[in-house]
């Protein structure tokens, strides 16, 4: 429990508390914050072990959290936590090994490789660290390659293309190839394509990881005022502290539990201090 | 049953909202599915796939392009060397024909050749026969004129002085008969030499003579368009009559002389020997193919092709085309992987996108496929061209003549067939493995 890994907020760590049931705890701390809101995403008792050499190594240990309809998630942790497994699982990138994951009240291992797909193209909008354009591809046919893939029209999907991509200003930019454009645009191409199918979630994977500080403040405000504008819900792993300061609770992994979860007011006290510090990477 | 989201801003996007769907609705809805990719979009993402990789697609479609030409050549170059296998026996079974009953070949040669064959022409169509026998072709024998007469004059020269040696030796009462034998030898020797360089002089001659009357009907000073007429027609006798002569010794006969036999034999069937032209036209036909087969089996021997398993269809070329196909498996097969390999990210992508499994599949096939047919074309194209190339070298005009037309259609379907399935078969496995990939582990890869 020491603070290593860069990020910590050890101050409020409660060494007394019982690991086992971290979600528990949380939910308890939190109930005036889930009061009226609808669970979009509910983790259950997730278990994910991955076998090694006759050995198994369990890279989330039974992890449970709900997620909001139209909040802002962050996940965070330390490399090697589980972060990014339980992350792939909201995501059904990943099949858990134990437990479930439901997301709009449909439980993802229910649901056949198909299913899973359109649920993916339908529900969810992914946004990587290093963007994962389709390379042969313009940023406008980027776009508009979920809503071909949703069975939307080609030129409808290319109209619709055109103004998300105007929405974080890249109007000048359809018709060029992601080898063409900036870190920044690409990753602002990425953005567009993951609002194509007016997705309920945004799946956000260290989306300012490759960027510098400044472009990736200006990915922040462009994706949590589009989420905002769209009510959509954000859920982003993530080291930056500036995402953190527009999340409205962050979740901490820690050795594949959940460490803690914590709501904005109670972060915004520390991120002072995180400020000082000096930014992660 | 769709639901509002029940979120705040913006109501512009209420519309877009109402796709909103939860539970059982969206179950169903996921259940139900939707149209999937145009076919046009999926064909225009796999082309735009090859051309914006078109260093890689390049050199796979090269290695298709080579595999497939090297299957189409092994595959031509075996129906060639059978082709010409069976053309030389075909040749071989022409050749032994049934012996003419009757008079013999030899009776019936003496009569063609001592038949009068240019009796009947004049002048201008003896000049025309001689034009067609060869006798206007002179530039050569103009060329060696000066060289003959110089070489006669210098064997006159010698001729002279061995003679006046000769003569001295006799003269001398002090000389040994064995030196003035010596001395006679050389003489004759001398007198011989000079006898036969005047003599192929005069032939020279003769032939530049003709060949100027026959070429312009310009005459040699001291003779007479009357004496050359018949001098011409003697020649052409003795010519054609020594050819029909030949035929019953069928080893003397060239190239250029059986094409020429043609002329007294149709002249003979003028003069009234049709029966026996006819005879003699089946024997030169069966010298004919009696030599094009001998060529043949030459030339197939030369060329280390085995004749009698040909025949029977030679194993070392099935080995050869077995071998080349599989080669060529092995060779899109790894050109198939990498280019699939290479790709998990985006498979991954795609996949996170919402792309089914098929789609990932059908998109690698499609691309695949597209480099075979194309791949295989070329291949033809190249490996055709070359095994023409390689015949004709091989088997200089015989390659082009019994060149395998009929037996090379099977061979260009089956290359096509081979390209194309091989390649799609070469990407199938690859296309398969990535589309079951887990989305996460497609994604994890590095590129």
């Amino acid at each position: 429990m020491a603070s290593k890994g860069g990020l910590e907020h050890s101050t409020e760590e409660a060494v007394g508390k019982p690991r086992q049931s971290p979600y528990v705890g949380g939910v308890e701390v939190h109930d005036a914050y889930a009061q009226g809101k609808r669970t979009i995403v509910s983790v259950d008792n997730v278990v994910r072990e991955y076998r090694a050499g006759g050995e198994s190594v369990f890279a989330l240990r039974g992890v449970s959290v709900k997620i909001y309809a139209g909040e802002y998630l962050s996940i965070m942790g330390p490399s090697g936590s589980g972060k990014s497994t339980l992350f792939n699982m909201i995501g059904g990138l990943d099949t858990p090994t134990s437990g479930t994951v439901s997301v709009q009240g449909v439980t993802l291992s229910s649901l056949s490789r198909v299913e899973q797909a359109r649920l993916r193209n339908r529900c969810i909008g992914y946004i990587f660290q290093s963007y994962n354009l389709v390379p042969v591809m313009t940023a406008r046919q980027n776009v508009a390659l979920p809503m071909l893939l949703g069975g939307m029209d080609v030129e409808e999907a290319n109209v619709k293309a055109g103004e998300l991509l105007k929405a974080v200003e890249l109007g000048h930019r359809l018709d060029h190839r992601p080898e063409e454009l900036s870190g920044g645009q690409q990753q602002r191409v990425a953005i567009a394509r993951s609002f194509a199918n007016d997705p309920v979630i945004i799946l956000a994977d260290e989306p300012t990881g490759n960027l510098d500080t400044k472009t990736g403040e200006a990915i922040i405000d462009r994706l949590s005022h589009l989420s905002r504008e769209r009510g959509v819900t954000i859920i982003s792993a993530t080291h930056d502290h500036k995402m953190l300061a527009v999340s409205d609770r962050v979740v901490t992994i820690r050795d594949g539990l959940v460490d803690k979860i914590e709501l904005r007011d109670q972060l915004n006290i520390q991120l002072g201090s995180i400020g000082d510090a000096g930014g992660v990477h | 049953m769709s639901q509002d989201k029940a979120q705040t801003p913006p109501p512009s996007q209420a519309s877009e909202k109402a796709r909103v769907l939860e539970g059982d609705t969206l179950l169903h809805e996921l259940r139900q599915g939707w149209a999937g990719l145009p076919n046009k979009t999926l064909f225009s993402l796999a082309m735009g796939g090859l051309r914006v990789r078109m260093m890689r697609s390049t050199v796979t479609m090269l290695s298709i392009v080579l595999a497939i030409a090297f299957l189409t050549y092994t595959g031509l170059s075996g129906s060639t060397s059978s082709s010409l296998v069976r053309a030389a026996e075909a040749l071989a079974n022409k050749a032994m024909g049934s012996s003419s009953s009757g008079a013999t070949l030899s009776e019936r040669t003496q009569r063609v050749a001592q038949a009068d064959l240019l009796g009947k022409l004049d002048t201008q169509a003896l000049k025309d026969e001689a034009r067609l026998a060869g006798l206007a072709q002179i530039s050569k024998d103009l060329n060696d004129q000066p060289i003959a007469q110089r070489t006669l004059a210098r064997f006159r020269d010698d001729a002279a002085e061995r003679e006046k040696d000769f003569n001295t030796a006799m003269n001398s009462s002090s000389i040994m008969s064995a030196e003035r034998n010596h001395a006679r030898s050389q003489y004759e020797t001398a007198a011989r030499q000079l006898a036969a360089a005047q003599k192929k002089y005069d032939e020279l001659l003769t032939r530049i003579h003709m060949g100027k009357w026959v070429r312009s009907g310009e005459l040699p000073a001291d003779t007479t368009e009357a004496q050359m007429e018949s001098s011409v027609r003697q020649h052409l006798q003795k010519l054609y009559g020594e050819m029909v002569l030949n035929i019953s010794t069928p080893a003397r006969l060239g190239d250029a002389e059986l094409k020429l036999l043609d002329r007294p034999l149709t002249l003979g069937a003028q003069a009234g020997l049709e029966e026996d032209v006819t005879v003699l036209r089946d024997v030169v036909r069966r010298i004919e193919a009696q030599r094009d087969s001998e060529n043949l089996l030459n030339m197939l021997r030369r060329s280390g092709v085995n004749i009698e398993k040909t025949l029977q269809g030679n194993p070392m070329d099935i080995w050869l085309i077995v071998m080349a196909l599989m080669t060529c498996a092995v060779g899109i097969a790894n050109a198939m992987l990498m280019s699939v390999t290479e790709r998990f990210r985006e498979i991954g992508t795609m996949k996170c996108l919402g792309a089914q499994d098929s789609l990932v599949v059908k998109l690698f096939l499609l691309e695949s496929a597209f480099l075979g047919v194309v791949g295989a074309a070329g291949g033809i194209v190249i490996g055709v061209v070359v095994s023409l190339l390689a015949s004709v070298l091989q088997y200089g005009t015989y390659g082009l003549t019994y060149f395998p037309v009929i037996d090379a259609i099977p061979t260009i379907i089956w290359s096509v067939l081979g390209g194309i399935i091989l390649s799609v078969a070469g990407a199938v496995y690859p296309a398969y493995a990535a589309s079951r990939m887990k989305p996460v582990d497609a994604l994890r890869v590095d590129e």
